[in-house]
């Protein structure tokens, strides 16, 4: 009996250890399709821009529809396309993501984000994963030639996932 | 195990010790050396068992881990693909990581990094550390139909399966 109870007790020991690891991996693997959902409607918003601009403060509302002048990095980022406007905004530890078009306004928030480390998915450089030494590096930025740039990191229970959105408005292609 | 027992058992209703019934179906006290028998060969037996369990459950987790894994590393390659070509087709031409020189070859630096950045055991407490694996490189190429992208990563081994490289390509539009 002891030994029939000793056999049971550990398989289910492994049992609950491997089905613990699967459960983190999936919870992994939703985290990174979440983000890759938010990569994707940041870069379709960026292509389809007709204004836009990036604030390290929360932007104020503009009374006649355009926007306030902005900075050249930020943890705001404010696209206005055809459809409506659509703001990101990195609070520390996730990304805010609203929608408003048509007097409804969609919020979406995609926790597990940190920023990036400063050469993080810059072309020409290796990818260096961020051991826990967070820059205050904006996650948003614009370069000179226009190419709006946003990169963070995601911390899943297992590793971590580089995150880069390069793109350029319309106006701008 | 009480299959395992060269001789028939029951159990008392009031003790922990049971009684061996033999061929003339006397009742008497299992001796000593019989009980210590019985179980070494229980032991023995649970032993067998729990290696083979355990060694069954690590080999599907392993298998498990890295068919995710791999699942992982094809989608962020594709990914970064995507994210590189957006990048070549519409950025102005002096922030392309890419460029073609007057004599039509692509410049032959490629960018390199990392698919997948595991969390270190060590690292577990307020300040993970991330270590680094599966290695990638892009490069544009002059393929058949024009200039492509093409990203190339090495997959780890698994058992008796060598490491081995995928590659994907994506063309350019002219």
């Amino acid at each position: 009996m002891l030994g029939v109870f000793v056999v049971v007790s550990a398989a289910t020991g492994f049992l609950l250890t491997a089905m613990q690891r699967q459960a983190a991996v999936l919870q992994a693997t939703a985290l990174e399709a979440q983000h890759e959902a938010l990569a994707e409607i940041m870069n379709d918003s960026i292509k389809s821009a007709v204004d836009f601009q990036i604030y390290q403060d929360a932007p104020m509302d503009a009374s006649n529809g355009a926007l306030a002048p902005g900075n050249s990095s930020g943890d705001w980022l404010v696209c206005v396309n055809q459809n409506g406007t659509t703001r990101f905004h990195f609070d520390g530890a996730q990304i805010e993501c609203q929608q408003t078009g048509n007097g409804a306004v969609q919020t979406r928030v995609f926790p597990g984000a940190s920023r990036a480390s400063p050469n993080n998915g810059q072309p020409n450089s290796d990818e260096q994963p961020d051991n826990g030494q967070n820059s205050h590096q904006p996650i948003f930025n614009l370069s000179n030639l226009g190419i709006i740039q946003g990169q963070w990191n995601v911390n899943t229970a297992v590793d971590q996932v580089p995150f880069n959105v390069f793109g350029v408005p319309l106006q701008m292609q | 195990m009480i299959w395992i027992c060269p001789t028939r058992i029951e159990w008392r209703s009031y003790g922990a010790l049971p009684l061996l019934r033999g061929r003339f179906g006397r009742k008497r006290r299992a001796s000593p050396r019989l009980q210590s028998a019985v179980s070494l060969v229980e032991v023995l037996a649970s032993l067998f068992i729990l290696t083979l369990s355990a060694v069954g459950i690590t080999a599907a987790w392993r298998l498990a881990d890295y068919q995710e894994l791999l699942t992982r590393a094809d989608r962020r390659a594709e990914r970064i693909l995507r994210e590189y070509y957006e990048l070549q087709t519409f950025a102005p031409a002096d922030s392309r990581p890419f460029t073609v020189n007057a004599s039509a070859s692509p410049s032959p630096s490629s960018i390199t990094g990392y698919l997948y950045y595991p969390k270190l055991i060590a690292g577990q407490s307020s300040s993970p550390q991330f270590g680094k694996m599966i290695p990638f490189s892009i490069s544009m190429t002059n393929g058949t139909t024009g200039p492509q992208l093409v990203l190339t990563y090495t997959i780890p081994s698994y058992g008796t399966q060598a490491s081995r490289q995928v590659t994907k390509t994506v063309v350019l539009n002219p």
